[in-house]
């Protein structure tokens, strides 16, 4: 059965480390903050295809670092280049999680421009990430987590659908306000930096 | 000092070892002379907003770095300046080569250099500063008829060193 978002996500939560790093985007970033248990997230919506480039270049600043983006497929087609530049550049920290749910789920449901997304897979194993699965179910999930080193490119089909309902209590959660956008940046930065 | 030598010289100073670099005509002799420096860390990007995702990554770890990118490509990036660096608010200084500038005799400076396509730049050209004004971009030009060094030496520490994001074009470097 396919997995539900919150289900994902609930096996990243408990895969990663405290030490970790998690920058979630889109459908993730409001979902994330009411999953995660622990600290160092940044979650933000825009611009979409963004948050893999800011992984990359926190994962370069930070190889210590295990660095998570929780994206959607939505986003990864609106930035395709940011495949082939981790791909080359080859961050060995970073993995790549991506949502396929075939759409534009915040903006009501509008298609990919290119199918249902099972393209993603194949794209980034030609762009040269050095793990790329395919993923339907949770144990795979769990599995392909512990897949190091990378880059690593998760392609977890989920079920489409967001409930708009719900945007305004994910985001006003004690925990979402510390970890989004501006406040999110600067507090993560700076426990990041307690920790060079 | 030429301009690169001074650019590489307040770099080094101000602890800035990453270049982002997305296709810049204009500022290629500093892109090259910082792919030859063993001190810094170049990374082409795809596109220009890709880039500056890449340099928001880096402040994020703690790193300091340069954005390089041509005007056009300043237009390509506005919504990702616009989320990252502006609304969180961090400082993500740019290297804008600055292509169709608005001067006397500008069509015919454009026609010596680009010949019949110089058209196609003055959109551009007349487009960069006031964008930059309207996205709180503070910027300073360095002119291709020669800027005075101490001008260039100050304008760059202040690029390096601002607590917002802010701008340098330049319309060549040597």
């Amino acid at each position: 059965m396919t997995l539900t978002t919150v289900q994902a996500l609930t096996v990243l939560a408990d895969v990663r480390r405290d030490e970790d790093v998690v920058i979630a985007t889109m459908t993730a970033a409001f979902r994330w903050p009411g999953i995660s248990r622990a600290e160092r997230d940044l979650c933000y919506v825009a611009p979409m295809g963004s948050a893999l480039g800011v992984a990359l270049g926190l994962a370069t600043a930070r190889p210590d670092l295990r660095v998570f983006v929780l994206d959607g497929d939505g986003s990864v087609h609106m930035n395709l280049g940011t495949l082939a530049t981790v791909g080359y550049r080859a961050p060995v920290n970073l993995v790549h999680v991506v949502l396929l749910n075939g759409g534009y789920s915040i903006t009501g449901g509008q298609p990919l421009p290119a199918g249902d997304g099972t393209r993603l897979a194949p794209f980034a194993r030609a762009a040269g990430f050095a793990a790329v699965h395919e993923i339907d179910d949770a144990a795979a999930l769990r599995d392909a987590l512990a897949d190091v080193p990378g880059p690593t490119f998760l392609a977890v089909r989920v079920e489409p659908g967001y409930d708009r309902t719900a945007t305004g209590e994910q985001t006003n959660s004690a925990r979402a306000l510390r970890t989004q956008g501006g406040p999110g940046f600067h507090r993560l930065r700076a426990e990041l930096a307690r920790s060079a | 000092m030429s301009l690169v030598d001074l650019f590489r010289d307040r770099m080094a100073a101000h602890g800035v070892h990453h270049l982002v670099s997305v296709a810049n005509g204009e500022a290629a002799p500093l892109y090259h002379a910082l792919r030859a420096d063993e001190r810094c860390t170049v990374i082409d990007a795809s596109r220009e907003g890709e880039a500056v995702a890449i340099g928001s990554g880096l402040v994020l770890g703690g790193r300091k770095c340069l954005l390089s990118m041509e005007n056009f490509g300043l237009f390509e990036c506005l919504d990702t300046l616009r989320a990252l660096p502006l609304d969180m608010g961090f400082a993500l200084p740019l290297l804008i080569g600055f292509t169709g500038r608005p001067k006397p005799n500008r069509p015919a400076l454009l026609a010596e250099r680009l010949g019949n396509i110089h058209t196609q730049v003055l959109i551009a050209g007349d487009w960069t500063e006031p964008v930059l004004d309207l996205a709180g971009i503070g910027h300073q030009v360095l002119a291709a008829d020669g800027t005075p060094e101490p001008e260039c030496r100050a304008a760059v520490d202040a690029l390096l060193t601002a607590a917002t994001t802010t701008a340098i074009l330049i319309e060549a470097m040597t």
